[in-house]
């Protein structure tokens, strides 16, 4: 059947599947269909109208409590004739010139759906939002699919279905402005009113992102916070959905509520969402469900995953001071990710603190790393760790309850975000109470890999996996898994504006497009250990406690997970001997850096 | 629940109406009969009649309401409890209607002036076990259900009309008495008016206003209810619920409180659909769920009653009795406790006493002694002690985990420093907060500042805490184990300094109950074991598999519940035979440390006191109750005994620098020794000497550099020498 080769195109349409086959969800899987929808990220709004078939992709940044609605609905007619009507995927009641709704009619179904409130990837870096752009397939208001479809539909259903969109929105125009005046003459009616910002509620502040209310149908719990997914829908910005345009009881105690959750949809579209796709990675790249510009791949002579290591030593070599540890260090810490979660433990995770940094004369260098990691991570941020940024920014996320939003932070991130801070930018002084919790928020997070959310009468912990690293003059304040102080020779510091010319020119393009792909692969790809080499561990580690009374468990598990990262970087899928050696010998070379530390004077005895 | 003040709704008039509305009719007036008659005789088979005694009691001290217990109804009519349970908004107006006739009956002849009858408003509580908001699905809609959770938000008490009068604004027909819907649904006036007057041109549309005087209203509040946070699944952000009380139930909880709501599961409307040039276009037809509710029950005994684990199956309390009769129990709980941490056995046997506690004794005269056990763990770093720590703040009911570094209530300002050696930042934290009712787990407890641990010296025996701030001082109750970890003070245990890494005044030491000096002992074995089991944690979790508690093992969620269970359900004291044993055993501790303290010639940092013994008795009865037993006995005091020798005692006993023990080898100490002796000779008492220069002299003599700072460390702490400028120099005191 030609029809349901294609995807619906309407809410009716889809209803209308939905009752007569259960295999339409098979479309869904269908890449080249899948591909063809236009992202509402990136579409300007004035070209997407009501109900037409959208994407949006983003992180889940908050859940709303599920509502009822009514599924479908009987119509009265001016005549008296009644009609059935579906009210499933929009969230406006249909009706015709002259037509009531029967809302206590015995016919009618109540069901329930569940808005998310959903932020585009926050801290998306400018390379990846640049390729999606590509990606996108701008809607045309007149192209022949669309219009074909219509058409369709319109014999189908025979007459004034277009008017019937046309009407509404008109009148609610006018509704809008008659209930905007009734608001503003009533005086002291005026609730407080929220601003855009609130309504946005980006975690970065500083990198605002877009949000959508994403309202889904089934599997309600399947979606976990701060997961990133990939919904598709029809889009609904009928303006009525505004709060300020509901008649509300004159209840004013809930008025902040119910415009938080009804914010215009001007600002914040809703997505009434069919399908969806959690995204193991936010890399654009190597994401089958966008449509890539065709000339990406072709003219790149394919390298193994050990060349490209190589290449990317070379690139983090010139950055760090010509360190060939440090720059191991580094791409380890790029490709970790929490694999695992065993009680109490986050398995997997690799904080980093590089730290000896010069800092006469180098105030830039730390932002020039970072401008280098963000031109190969999808999605990044760089935090200075200034007193003011200390006390001023919100971090963990904290629950309104007058509004019923959980208020962003700045650590509630998409997974596989990198967050760099920068300690090098401390001053002494006063860190006040909210830097203080800032501090325990980050240092929580560096711990357990959690993200703890602020629900005044108590705390919950999320699970997230945001890598950390710290740049800092001395050790970092902060824990972490692994500090490298970097071994910096006067000359290289001299020569640090030219090396980062170097590495900027050696970032050719082919050689990013690489990196990009391999830092993703490698991030999600698996590693094991083999029964022989569990037995070589476990002797090392004897001869370790022999020979080094300091050495702990804490260890092991720092050498298990480095021997993984450094196995997985040269593109091996099982642990050998080598990785491991190579492993222990880094920690050791590591270790007495952190020796040759000059000591605190307050633990001078140790 | 409003809506039925005015007398005689239902009437058992025969005449007119139809038949079945009549059948009806006689029905309510039956079972209207019923509630009377449950009202009037319902008692436990004496004399006590409970409802109509207080429902007397009550309307006489002006208090017009009535809690009944589900289960005394349940008692007394099944069905009649089926029916209320099931369509509760009709009963309970027949069910107050009741109530008020009784109350009239009883009560009769009042005084003057008070000749009209209140209404009644009639409470239900129930023992059952709650739901939770996520549980809560359609086919529960205008069911009575109960559920718990956590107020939120409460809004003011405004007043909502039970019967009203309309009038039409051009005709001036009124209608009265209305009666509006209970609960948060509103009442939808009449669009037209019907009043058919001859010669009068039909009044226009939405003709009707309300008239204020002539309603009858009662008091309402709304609150908002949230999930308990120990409900919601790991990424799930709480769900709530609004509530609707009124009447006697308005302003009975605050924002905080953890709640048991037994109401009726209803559905509202979200904003009203607009209504301009009379045509209703793009109407939003969403509604929200929302419960009317008939009773509430606010959790008074600190934080932990109302949660997840005090729902308790019938099925799983008989399982808990299996399990408390089955002998292994004890051994079974302590190898639950965090098996992803190897080893310390015993150490894990002492925080499940701790779990569980042992009994709070009232003394006659009014002063309490304290039932909850101390525990502190003191040792090398990388023992696995946070996470010990960690866990338990998961398995207790009521967990706490600080750190003491840095550990800040919020409101504290804390201040940033830059050591000027190593150019790092270092943070110095403020006061904690400690918990009620529970386990506070605090790690790095040498990190925390001397002030704080003075804080917590009352709140360990005393078991209160006293807050002094903007003027006020007030005390408040503090009813918790603390579980506390700290590194030796030299951030290594060391053997040779004995006591000396206990860096705490005697004073907090013998607060704690059980004192573990978790050592990491280098055994080779134990290693392999040690990395066999670190490897599994990494790679069995490669493979994705969820952590299945393994054969024997007790799942956290069935550990947490059998803990509540077993401490609320079980008070043991010692049995009298354990007792004579104990005092016999106790004597003997005394000597012994005091030969300790003779042979050591100075006082040893953990006293054996009046406090360690009942300490033991603490545990022998949390070691009784953890098998639901109503006396420990004998048995339970030697296992006690047992683990307080391995605790305390040995830490106390591992004394001086003679008695090394363990990883220092007898050639060691004799370097050790050497290395004191020439130090001696060459630094004259009152002397001034650089540590380098001495240091390098040592090293020239092949001395390896750790030997002698620690034999430097040791003559500090025994304050023989002293830091000068800046620790560069030494200075020899004696």
């Amino acid at each position: 059947m030609p029809s349901s080769m294609e995807l619906p195109s309407t809410p009716d349409e889809l209803m209308e599947r939905e009752s007569t086959s259960t295999g339409w969800k098979e479309l869904l899987r269908d890449q080249e269909k899948y591909k063809n929808i236009p992202l509402l990220n990136y579409t300007p709004m004035h070209k997407l109208k009501d109900e037409t078939l959208v994407r949006f992709r983003g992180m889940v940044q908050d859940m709303i409590d599920p509502e009822m609605y009514l599924e479908s609905y009987e119509v009265k007619a001016a005549n008296g004739s009644t009609r059935m009507q579906q009210g499933k995927y929009r969230d406006c009641l249909r009706l015709h010139h002259g037509e009531t709704v029967d809302y206590s009619a015995e016919s009618n179904v109540h069901s329930t759906r569940r808005t998310l409130f959903v932020v585009s990837i926050p801290g998306l870096n400018e390379w990846v939002k640049e390729h999606e752009k590509q990606c996108n397939v701008e809607p045309h208001m007149d192209s022949s699919l669309t219009s074909g479809v219509a058409r369709k539909r319109a014999a189908d259903e025979g007459d004034n279905i277009e008017m019937d969109v046309d009407i509404p929105s008109e009148a609610c125009k006018r509704q809008c402005t008659t209930q905007l005046k009734d608001v503003s003459s009533s005086g002291e009616q005026t609730a407080p009113v929220l601003s855009t910002e609130y309504f946005l509620n980006s975690p970065l502040p500083s990198r605002p992102s877009m949000a959508c209310m994403v309202k889904i149908y089934e599997d309600f719990d399947a979606i976990p916070l701060n997961t990133i997914v990939d919904f598709v829908g029809f889009l609904s910005v009928n303006p009525a959905l505004d709060a300020t345009t509901l008649d509300v009881n004159n209840d004013i105690e809930n008025m902040q509520e119910l415009q938080a959750l009804n914010p215009p949809p001007s600002i914040i579209p809703r997505l009434h969402a069919f399908g969806l796709r959690l995204l193991s990675h936010a890399n654009p790249l190597l994401d089958l469900s966008l449509l890539q510009p065709t000339d990406i791949h072709l003219n790149i002579p394919p390298k193994s995953q050990e060349t490209v290591h190589k290449e990317m030593r070379i690139l983090f070599k010139l950055c760090l001071f010509d360190d060939d540890l440090a720059a191991e260090y580094l791409i380890s810490h790029l490709i970790s990710t929490v694999y695992s979660r065993a009680q109490m433990q986050s398995i997997g995770k690799f904080s980093l603190n590089i730290c000896n940094l010069p800092t006469e004369g180098l105030q830039e260098y730390t932002i020039k790393l970072y401008k280098i990691m963000e031109l190969l991570l999808p999605a990044s941020h760089y935090i200075p760790m200034t007193l003011d940024t200390m006390n001023t920014s919100a971090f963990a996320p904290i629950k309104d309850y007058d509004t019923n939003k959980l208020v962003s932070g700045m650590l509630q991130l998409a997974p596989h975000t990198h967050l760099v801070l920068d300690e090098t930018r401390m001053q002494p002084g006063k860190l006040e109470s909210s830097g203080v919790l800032g501090m325990q928020h980050l240092s929580h997070l560096i711990k357990n890999q959690q993200l703890k959310c602020d629900f005044k009468f108590f705390h919950l912990d999320y699970n997230v996996d945001i890598p950390v690293m710290i740049l800092s003059e001395g050790r970092s304040m902060l824990p972490c898994d692994f500090c490298l102080p970097v071994n910096a020779d006067a000359k290289s510091v001299e020569m640090f504006e030219e090396s980062f010319k170097a590495a900027l020119h050696y970032l050719n393009p082919d050689r990013l497009l690489q990196f990009r792909n391999y830092l993703t692969q490698a991030r999600i790809s698996q590693f094991n250990v083999s029964d022989d080499h569990t037995t070589m561990i476990q002797e090392d580690f004897v001869e370790m406690r022999k020979s080094n009374a300091k050495s702990n468990a804490d260890d092991l598990h720092g050498l298990l997970v480095l021997s993984r990262l450094l196995g997985i970087a040269r593109g091996k899928a099982d642990l050998d001997k080598e990785t491991w050696q190579l492993a222990t010998e880094f920690e050791t070379k590591r270790r007495q850096r952190l020796q040759a530390l000059p000591k605190s004077s307050a633990q001078t005895h140790t | 629940m409003e809506g039925f003040d005015e007398a005689g709704v239902f009437f058992s008039d025969n005449f007119g109406g139809d038949q079945q509305q009549d059948g009806a009719q006689i029905s309510l007036q039956a079972v209207k009969k019923k509630y009377k008659e449950f009202l009037r005789t319902f008692n436990e088979d004496n004399f006590f009649y409970k409802y109509r005694d207080t429902l007397k009691r009550n309307y006489l001290n002006g208090r017009y309401f009535l809690e009944v217990e589900m289960e005394d109804v349940v008692g007394f009519d099944e069905t009649l409890a089926d029916k209320l349970n099931k369509q509760p908004t009709e009963h309970l107006q027949i069910f107050e209607e009741a109530a008020r006739e009784v109350a009239d009956e009883i009560t009769a002849p009042r005084p003057e002036h008070e000749e009209h009858m209140h209404d009644i408003q009639i409470l239900l509580s129930s023992s059952a076990n709650p739901t939770n908001i996520r549980e809560l699905k359609s086919d529960s809609v205008s069911r009575l259900v109960k559920i718990a959770g956590i107020i939120v938000a409460a809004s003011g008490i405004r007043a909502k009309a039970t019967r009203m009068s309309i009038m039409c604004r051009s005709c001036s027909t009124v209608i009265p008495n209305l009666k509006v819907n209970p609960g948060l649904e509103g009442y939808a006036l009449p669009r037209k008016c019907t009043a058919e007057q001859a010669g009068r041109p039909k009044c226009p549309l939405d003709p009707f206003f309300i008239m204020p005087d002539k309603c009858k209203c009662v008091d309402f509040q709304t609150l908002k209810l949230q999930e308990l946070p120990d409900f919601v699944p790991q990424g799930e952000i709480p769900r709530h619920l609004q509530l609707f009380c009124d009447r006697s139930l308005c302003e009975r909880v605050v924002p905080g409180n953890r709640v048991l709501i037994q109401g009726i599961y209803s559905i509202r409307k979200v904003g009203k659909p607009s209504r301009h040039d009379g045509r209703e276009k793009a109407v939003v037809g969403v509604r929200a769920p929302y419960m009317r509710v008939v009773g509430i029950t606010v959790d008074t005994e600190g934080a932990g009653a109302i949660s997840r684990y005090s729902n308790i199956t019938s099925d799983e309390e008989e399982a808990f009795r299996r399990m408390a009769a089955s002998g292994d129990i004890y051994e079974r709980l302590s190898q639950s406790l965090a098996p992803s941490i190897f080893g310390s056995n015993d150490i894990k046997k002492a925080i499940t006493c701790m779990l569980f506690g042992g009994s709070r004794k009232r003394l006659p005269d009014g002063l309490c002694r304290r039932g909850d056990i101390n525990v502190l763990l003191l040792g090398d770093p990388g023992t696995a002690k946070s996470q010990l720590l960690k866990f338990v703040e998961r398995v207790a009911p009521i967990g706490v985990y600080t750190s003491g570094k840095g550990s800040s209530a919020a409101g504290l300002t804390a201040s940033v420093m830059k050591d000027p050696h190593t150019r790092n930042f270092v943070m110095e934290g403020g006061a904690m907060v400690l918990a009620d009712g529970g386990v506070v787990c605090i790690d790095e407890f040498d990190k925390m500042r001397e002030d704080d641990r003075v804080a917590i010296h009352e709140a360990m025996e005393q078991q209160t805490i006293s807050i002094a701030k903007a003027g006020i001082t007030t005390t408040l109750n503090s009813r918790c184990s603390v579980l506390a970890a700290a590194n030796s003070i030299f951030g290594r245990w060391d053997d040779t300094k004995g006591e000396d890494n206990i860096d705490f005044m005697p004073t907090i030491l013998s607060r704690f109950d059980m004192i573990f000096i978790v050592k990491d002992v280098h055994d080779e074995a134990r290693d392999i074991t040690m990395a066999k089991h670190i490897i599994n944690v990494h790679l069995s979790s490669n493979k994705s598999a969820p952590s299945e508690p393994a054969e024997g093992e007790i799942s956290l969620s069935m550990f947490k519940k059998y803990i509540h269970y077993c401490r609320t359900h079980c008070g043991p004291r010692l049995s009298e035979a354990a007792g004579e044993k104990l005092k016999s055993r106790y004597v003997l501790m005394r000597t012994g440390a005091g030969q300790q303290e003779k042979a050591a010639d100075k006082r040893l940092s953990i006293p054996i006191t009046v406090r360690q013994l009942e300490a033991v008795i603490r545990i022998s009865e949390s070691l009784a109750k953890m098998r639901l037993l109503p006396f420990a006995t004998d048995e339970h005091v030697n296992e006690a005994l047992r683990l307080f020798q391995v605790s305390t005692l040995d830490a106390a006993m591992t004394g001086s620098l003679a008695g090394a023990e363990g990883f220092t080898t007898e050639e060691d100490q004799e370097t050790l020794n050497r290395i004191e002796k020439q130090l001696k000779r060459r630094f004259a008492i009152g002397s001034q000497v650089s540590e380098q220069n001495i240091l390098q002299d040592f090293l020239r003599q092949k001395y390896e550099e750790r030997t002698v700072m620690k034999v430097i460390h040791t003559m500090i702490r025994r304050g023989e020498l002293q830091h000068r400028m800046q620790r560069k120099m030494l200075y020899r005191i004696c």
